[in-house]
């Protein structure tokens, strides 16, 4: 099922065009991670789609169905930006608010969502008192709040420490592999986009430019050696035995790209010349999703 | 009643600040009957609950009352994130512009019934009332009441200013300023002119401040005096709101 379907929606904000055309599909299940500069248009996409902000043409489908998207806007839970709640008032009573507000009759879900995100202990302590970290977290909760078919994410770890980031990745993958909770997220931390995302998107200058899964970034990024030989066909056919086709790129200029394959030097020198084959340059590189994306921006920027 | 006017009567019951300021005007009170009680006997005329209730007026209309507004619109009134939160939830802002406004009513108005009440039992307990001395000085129960009531109704309009005016500038500060400028500055400067044209009059009784002090010197007619509050409520409301709507949060 279609959790999320965008079909080319555009917004102006006074004079700039900051969502163009964008064309976004989202299954059930899927942890899809926005990906894009500040200012890409990633979070007026997320507010878009929950309802705080108007598109000025395209449509917006949640769950499959167009026309009961004001109620469909209440299965999701969100967090966008930075979280908002009253200083005042502890992270038990700021949720019991919300709960109240959303009309949840239960009164346990509060306590269960702050067990959830590790803030039970703190429960009673005064936002005004908690760290950033804290304040994410508790905006985690409340987007859980209710037992939500879709997650918003909007930089859900900004602000926690290495070791929070673990927890609320851990959280994230485990809500959704156990209650199949779609979620889509935007994060700068791009390495834990990659540990969780089963799908990307990546959004530049307001356009959502490329849609690649898991397994695409997979073959994209991770370990790659690039050599430079005399006759590169013939150094295809000589390593085939050794690695999967698939992950062998020839390149201009004499060069080999060899994804997912980890060789020493010698020993990939010792194959090449047991068919004649000089081995002229070797590079061990590895891409990860950050230099995956940085170099398609470029490409993209200088198009 | 709506879910979130539900869910704001909770957070209004669970903050410190509304308890505190009460607390804070009931001493006050107290301190200004137990006062007055002191000074009675110095008094060269007859000392009545009278004294005690024009006293208090001009406490409450001159001071507490202004802390109302800055009050309401410090604690009912939501920050940009606070209002995306609660827009997330389904809930629109005609909702959350409207609801705030009867919260901040109902907070003011509950303040006020409380605090009259608590006054019009000091007077009668530590002095006593003598409702046929009428003067401009000497307020009878009636004339309190009635007072109390315009009171009231400024302080809807007053909460309409401070609430349209702050979710407009999402600047408390700002808000504030400009709140005290229409609600106090601006009247009385029109008001020191009312006797040179007779168009300056009519101006300055536009203002729910000087309603106020009409139905103190009762020296209005309370239905008009309530009319003109009521309709200041609504274009305020009505003008704020329109200039709120357009915003983007």
């Amino acid at each position: 099922m279609e959790v999320i379907k965008t079909k080319q929606l555009n917004k102006y904000f006074k004079k700039s065009h900051v969502l163009k055309d964008i064309n976004l599909t989202v299954h059930k299940g899927e942890i899809c991670a926005l990906i894009g500069k500040n200012g890409a248009g990633k979070t007026t996409l997320m507010k878009a789609i929950i309802g705080l902000t108007n598109c000025q043409s395209g449509a917006i489908t949640l769950f499959g169905d167009q026309e009961y998207l004001k109620y469909n806007r209440l299965r999701i839970g969100s967090i966008i930006e930075t979280p908002g709640f009253y200083p005042y008032l502890s992270g038990l009573e700021n949720l019991e608010y919300f709960r109240i507000q959303r009309g949840i009759l239960e009164k346990g879900v509060v306590e269960e969502s702050l067990k959830m995100v590790d803030l039970y202990d703190e429960r009673h302590k005064k936002i005004g008192s908690y760290s950033l970290g804290m304040k994410q977290r508790l905006g985690l909760a409340l987007a859980l709040l209710g037992s939500p078919d879709l997650l918003i994410l909007d930089e859900p770890t900004n602000g926690i420490d290495a070791e929070g980031i673990v927890e609320i990745r851990n959280l994230l993958v485990k809500i959704n592999q156990e209650k199949h909770i779609t979620i889509l997220i935007s994060s700068h931390i791009l390495a834990e986009l990659a540990n969780i995302g089963t799908k990307f998107c990546f959004m530049h200058k307001g356009a959502l430019i490329k849609e690649v899964t898991a397994t695409q970034l997979q073959e994209m990024t991770g370990n790659r050696i690039i050599i430079q030989v005399e006759e590169p066909k013939a150094a295809v056919v000589s390593l085939e035995k050794y690695m999967d086709f698939n992950n062998i790129e020839i390149q201009p200029n004499h060069k080999i790209v060899l994804k997912e394959f980890d060789v020493s030097k010698n020993i990939l020198e010792k194959i090449l010349i047991q068919h004649d084959i000089k081995l002229n340059s070797f590079t061990k590189q590895s891409v990860t999703l950050e230099d995956y994306f940085l170099e398609f921006i470029k490409e993209e920027e200088n198009e | 009643m709506s879910n979130y006017l539900k869910s704001e009567i909770y957070r209004a019951l669970h903050t410190k600040a509304y308890y505190i300021f009460f607390a804070v005007c009931l001493v006050a009170l107290i301190a200004l009957g137990m006062f007055m009680k002191f000074i009675t006997p110095y008094q060269s005329f007859a000392f009545t609950g009278n004294h005690f209730l024009y006293a208090l007026l001009v406490v409450l209309v001159s001071g507490i009352i202004m802390i109302f507004p800055a009050l309401v619109v410090a604690f009912t009134t939501k920050s940009v994130t606070l209002q995306q939160e609660i827009l997330s939830s389904g809930i629109k802002r005609k909702t959350i512009f409207f609801n705030d406004y009867i919260l901040a009513g109902l907070i003011s108005g509950v303040y006020l019934f409380i605090l009259s009440f608590i006054s019009l039992f000091i007077a009668m307990f530590l002095f006593e009332i003598d409702n046929t001395q009428v003067d401009t000085s000497w307020i009878t129960t009636n004339g309190f009441i009635i007072t109390i009531l315009h009171l009231f109704l400024a302080i809807l309009a007053w909460n309409a200013l401070a609430v349209g005016v702050n979710y407009i500038l999402d600047n408390k500060g700002i808000a504030m300023g400009i709140f005290f400028l229409f609600s106090y500055i601006v009247p009385l400067i029109i008001v020191q002119f009312r006797f040179v044209s007779k168009v300056l009059q009519w101006v300055a009784e536009i203002f729910p401040l000087t309603q106020i002090f009409l139905a103190f010197r009762q020296e209005n007619n309370p239905l008009l005096s309530i009319c003109i509050i009521v309709a200041n409520i609504i274009i305020i409301l009505t003008t704020t709101f329109l200039i709120y709507k357009r915003k983007e949060v």
